[in-house]
């Protein structure tokens, strides 16, 4: 059995695109910079941007990988959950979930 | 896809949000999820080439010699080679089910992998001609062509749900 998760609100995954990037990693276990970009249809700044944020409070995890597959030996960067990030995430959207049932929010 | 509620707010930091931001926001990640899912093809040639390296884990044993050793060897090496292409080649990297169906039908495939190369063991052990064995490697491979197609359309269902707001 899981134990629902404390409601508790980070400011760090609020805004609405880091919430949607976090949302594509909460079910898998990584997805590639490009998959998020295209599923988000925003650009490489934008969602670098967003990343970094996430990264810096430890929230995902980005690993370089070279790519046989391009010619011009660009690399994949893999982007995932950390367990931290995904504690939050669990947190955030049981927050969310309080205020659109209209409970107070945490 | 369109937010009710602006980039800028969020970003400064404000947490007050009403109950149809809140909800706004939960539903662009089920929509994302949906999305998500929809980029997850599972090329054709991928059920069977696992089926073989499967099949291979299951007719072993019966083989002569060092040949079982070096068969189950190859297929160890086979699966993260045929995983790690997949996942380079779509963006994507999932190792294990999203959810308790994908789970169930994995359990599923475990298990006539087991029962197979067990099969396979007690034709060896009681001396049956090494052809008995391509019965139960015949079996594996099928039932990973089968539910394996199944699993990833389970897979797909349940990261539509798991990408949302759903536990």
């Amino acid at each position: 059995m899981t134990v629902a998760p404390e409601p508790s609100f980070s400011e760090v995954i609020h805004a609405p695109l880091r919430l949607r990037i976090c949302g594509l990693l909460r079910a898998v276990d990584e997805l590639d910079f490009a998959v998020i970009r295209d599923a988000l249809a925003i650009d490489d700044a934008k969602l670098s941007k967003h990343l970094k944020i996430l990264s810096d409070a430890g929230f995902v995890a980005l690993r370089k990988e070279s790519s046989p597959q391009r010619v011009d030996a660009r690399r994949l960067t893999w982007v995932a959950l950390t367990a931290a990030g995904s504690a939050a995430l669990e947190a955030h959207l049981a927050a969310l979930a309080d205020i659109a049932n209209g409970s107070p929010a945490s | 896809m369109a937010n009710d509620f602006g980039e800028d707010a969020a970003d400064a930091g404000s947490p007050a949000m009403t109950q149809a931001e809140a909800r706004a926001a939960l539903g662009s990640l089920d929509a994302d999820g949906t999305a998500l899912a929809a980029r997850i093809v599972t090329p054709w040639w991928y059920h069977p080439a696992l089926g073989v390296i499967t099949a291979v884990f299951a007719g072993a044993h019966a083989l002569p010699g060092a040949w079982p050793v070096m068969a189950i060897a190859i297929g160890i090496v086979a699966i993260p080679v045929l995983t790690t292409t997949y996942s380079r080649r779509y963006g994507v990297a999932v190792s294990k089910p999203a959810g308790p169906r994908g789970r169930r039908l994995m359990l599923a495939l475990l298990a006539v992998v087991v029962a197979a190369m067990l099969s396979s063991l007690a034709f060896k052990l009681l001396g049956l001609e090494p052809w008995w064995a391509s019965i139960p490697a015949a079996i594996t491979f099928a039932a990973t062509v089968a539910l394996g197609r199944r699993y990833d359309a389970a897979l797909r269902d349940e990261i539509a749900s798991r990408s949302g707001a759903r536990p």
